[in-house]
């Protein structure tokens, strides 16, 4: 319990660093929000009179506290670029995201898993490498161009889905899901080379020890000894980098929903930046923040509560 | 190091093949979803046909839907918010409309006014509002929606493509029979030109979330980086406008992934860029040229030291080869120019100008020479990284500018970036970008070469321009008019203010199952109210 405690302190302590490096890095970034919004034909007294309205010719000291007191009390504020509320907007927009996240991860289990204990039980074989094979291509592939390959492959070639037709959630579930499919697809390949290496690895790590040899012994096929004592032992690496694929899968999710159309929270981060968006972008970094920040220490109180041997502090 | 589970087993085996089989049943599953959903796109064997079945599902009326893809993004529908230029040419020409509209040729017609008249010389501008012209909301435009919609405009809270004209306004009087009068301070005949500020109902004021006006389509529904959805306007004015029944403007990330949309067959219609063209079907989609309507240009900052000298910003002229730009970057597409003025503004536009600086390296380096700068200079363009065509230029003209002795390099800025540092501060050597367009009046496109206009970011300063401009302004015979502003022109290419490129071509795709895709002379109009089904 003290132990879970700590680790919130500390999830709380990073995402208040993020939102300072966040504001942070709007304050040293050149380019005026009043300018990109009013265009090439605003004249200066017009740029002034707006940056004074959304607040920009503040202190920056103090636009940080209104801006942290807003996000508190869950009141986001306007967004820049579209004069909606923010809040409003990402009720259509964190659903899409979370969804295509979620079935990254699935995808992305499902691809790693079998690969990591089919290669892990041939290791040194011509499996294996097959295996290592593609973890190490799919790691290499740029994110960018796996999602066109796929669009080519599937989309124009085979034409199993229209590329850029992305259909609302609202409108029916089973398409919604349908499209994301290939974006998730798109996110999970490269994530499930590098998990399919960790957990092949850890497997075989494990099956070289010692109580391996005794359960053997002891008469349990290897199928038993696989499942019963090796896996859970191997999990533990496994889960740790869990962790950290939650950020790629968000890093994953920024490229992938620009080229599939998708309109996810990646895409409007994006978008938000160069339109210099603060509120928005803000809110959108603390949000991601948020979940891989709660991915990493859900895992941290999993591993402790598998193996008590382990002390975190 | 051998594996100590040398013996096969057969549940690790089972167990794998459940997990590949429910991996294999997922993909199959949602990926039948997707095709099923998409308009049967699996069983569609070409993208003729997958496209056509996609815009023919609502064409029971006869008018049909077209789907346009675009990767410019909507800021606004408020026409007195919206700033981005291809968000102006969708929102103020489909939903929106004033008392003038232009036609394809840039003459204006009288749209909710029913006649207008210039009187006084070009100081008072009296209109009739025209009888029965109906909101989206089925009400008949009165004349206080007409007054306002003009305190709106005048309000000069926000900038639109207007308000500099605007700011010339005295007074604007509307009366209850309808008859609408503006006083200007100054007399100027272009500004008819500005009289197309939308007319909006009084007092409405949520047009963010659904914008309300007199065009050709209504708003149907908005979900920002997804789609814009129009559709026919049952009662508008003009008799037999609009053709199609529904309109929906797909947004994309950026050109790749509207390109391909394109091929896929998702979208009927978008912008192509002139690399492109290869990668689309020519049996199902028509290419259509048109022009951007926006000077391309590099241009100069006339307070960077080696480019205070005339004779330097000649030399660059003549080491500038448009031809060149046009094949290498733009794949042969595009209209050369020699004035910041668009060719499509024909009646301003001086089109002698446009061969003034033949390419002539040989002439360059002895202009050069004479300045003093016979061993060249350092430039750094500044380009803003996300107009690809502009950071192709840039690589174009830093091997012309090589062949000179000026060695040239470029810095990227993002847009923002630039719009503070380059165009807001004036803080460079030389940017490609292109400028112009919002309105049809020259000058308009000219006032900014004024020496102390604040939007004079080349620091160009010529009393002789600012007397012939100021001139040219004032004058009210027309065709007397047109020769002070080529005079005008003609000055700004001997001093060489800048070195005016193109007129960037702009390139379209449609489907061949439609037609009418007319091309206007203002920055990224899009009627979609002449657009047809056709078999």
């Amino acid at each position: 319990m003290r132990f879970a405690l700590k680790r919130l302190l500390t999830a709380l302590l990073t995402l208040l660093l993020v939102s300072l490096m966040t504001f942070a890095a709007f304050a040293i970034l050149p380019g005026d929000p009043a300018r990109v919004i009013l265009g090439q034909e605003a004249s200066v007294a017009q740029i002034d009179a707006l940056r004074t309205s959304l607040g920009l010719d503040r202190p920056l000291p103090e636009q940080y506290v209104s801006w942290l007191g807003g996000f508190l009390s869950g009141d986001n504020g306007e967004s820049i670029k579209y004069h909606q509320p923010i809040n409003e907007m990402l009720t259509s927009y964190i659903p899409v995201t979370a969804t295509l996240a979620a079935l990254a991860i699935v995808l992305m289990a499902l691809i790693a898993v079998p690969l990591a204990l089919l290669a892990a039980r041939f290791s040194g074989s011509w499996i294996d490498r097959v295996v290592s094979a593609f973890s190490t291509l799919s790691i290499s592939i740029p994110g960018f161009f796996l999602a066109v390959l796929l669009i080519w492959v599937f989309g124009l070639g085979l034409r199993l889905f229209v590329a850029g037709r992305y259909v609302p959630l609202s409108d029916d579930l089973l398409g919604f899901l349908g499209y994301l499919f290939w974006p998730a697809l798109a996110i999970a390949i490269p994530c499930a080379g590098m998990a399919a290496k960790y957990l092949r690895d850890s497997i075989v790590q494990q099956l070289q020890l010692d109580y391996i040899k005794t359960a053997l012994g002891k008469g349990n096929t290897a199928g038993q000894v696989l499942r019963r004592h090796a896996l859970k032992n191997s999990l533990i690496p496994a889960l740790t980098m869990l962790g950290m694929i939650v950020g790629d899968v968000f890093a994953g999710s920024i490229i992938v929903e620009s080229v599939f159309s998708v309109p996810g929270i990646g895409r409007l981060l994006v978008s938000s930046i160069s339109y210099r968006d603060f509120p928005m972008v803000e809110v959108l970094v603390m949000y991601i923040a948020c979940a891989v920040v709660a991915a990493n220490t859900l895992v941290d109180i999993a591993i402790k509560l598998i193996d008590p041997r382990i002390r975190l502090r | 190091m051998k594996n100590p589970l040398s013996l096969p087993s057969r549940r690790l085996r089972a167990a794998f093949s459940v997990m590949i089989a429910s991996l294999l049943a997922t993909s199959l599953l949602l990926a039948g979803c997707s095709g099923g959903s998409g308009g049967n796109q699996a069983s569609a064997s070409g993208s003729a046909t997958s496209s056509a079945s996609a815009s023919g599902n609502t064409s029971k009326a006869g008018g049909g839907e077209f789907r346009f893809g675009t990767n410019a993004e909507i800021d606004s529908l408020d026409p007195y918010l919206v700033v981005g230029g291809d968000a102006k040419g969708i929102v103020l020409f489909n939903i929106f409309e004033g008392l003038l509209k232009s036609d394809k040729d840039g003459n204006f017609f009288p749209a909710v006014a029913e006649s207008y008249e210039v009187k006084d010389a070009g100081k008072t501008y009296s209109f009739k509002l025209r009888k029965g012209v109906k909101f989206h909301n089925g009400n008949e435009v009165t004349p206080a929606d007409v007054r306002y919609s003009f305190d709106q405009a005048l309000s000069g809270e926000f900038a639109h493509g207007s308000s500099a004209a605007f700011a010339n306004i005295e007074k604007v009087d509307v009366t209850e029979a309808g008859d609408i009068t503006i006083t200007l301070k100054e007399a100027n005949t272009e500004f008819t030109a500005f009289v197309t500020n939308a007319i909006i109902p009084a007092d409405y004021t949520e047009h963010e979330s659904h914008p309300i006006g007199t065009g050709p389509f209504k708003f149907e529904s908005y979900a920002p980086q997804q789609e814009l959805v129009l559709s026919k306007f049952d009662e508008y004015w003009q008799e037999g406008l609009p053709h199609l029944d529904k309109v929906s403007i797909i947004n994309h990330a950026d050109s790749n992934a509207t390109l391909l949309s394109l091929q896929s067959g998702n979208i009927d219609g978008s912008a192509l860029a002139a690399d492109s063209i290869t990668s689309v079907d020519e049996s199902v989609y028509n290419i259509i040229q048109r022009n951007s309507n926006a000077v391309q240009l590099l241009a100069l900052n006339n307070d960077y030291e080696p480019l205070k000298d005339p004779r330097v910003r000649q030399a660059l002229s003549y080491a500038v080869d448009k031809k060149q730009i046009i094949d290498q970057a733009f794949g042969g597409y595009g209209t050369p120019v020699g004035t910041p003025i668009i060719p499509g503004l024909a009646k301003y536009f001086n089109a002698s100008l446009t061969n003034a600086y033949p390419a002539d390296v040989e002439k360059a380096k002895q202009l050069l020479a004479d300045a003093g700068y016979a061993d060249g200079f350092d430039l750094e363009i500044a380009v803003p990284s996300n107009y690809v065509v502009h950071v192709d230029t840039a690589q174009v003209i830093v091997n012309q500018l090589a062949a000179i002795g000026v060695s040239a390099t470029i810095k990227q800025y993002d847009w923002a970036t630039w719009l503070e540092d380059v165009y807001g501060n004036r803080n460079y050597q030389a940017t490609v970008v292109s400028v112009g367009g919002a309105s049809l009046s020259p000058g308009g496109e000219l006032s900014r070469y004024r020496s102390d206009a604040e939007d004079n970011f080349f620091n160009f300063k010529s009393p002789a321009f600012d007397a012939k401009y100021d001139e040219a302004v004032a004058a009210l015979d027309e065709s007397k008019k047109a020769s002070l502003y080529k005079e005008a022109q003609q000055i700004l290419s001997e001093e060489a203010a800048s070195v005016f490129i193109q007129d960037i071509a702009g390139l379209s795709a449609i489907n061949n199952h439609f037609d009418g895709l007319v091309s206007y002379p203002i920055y990224a109009v899009l009627d979609f109210s002449l657009i047809k089904k056709v078999e």
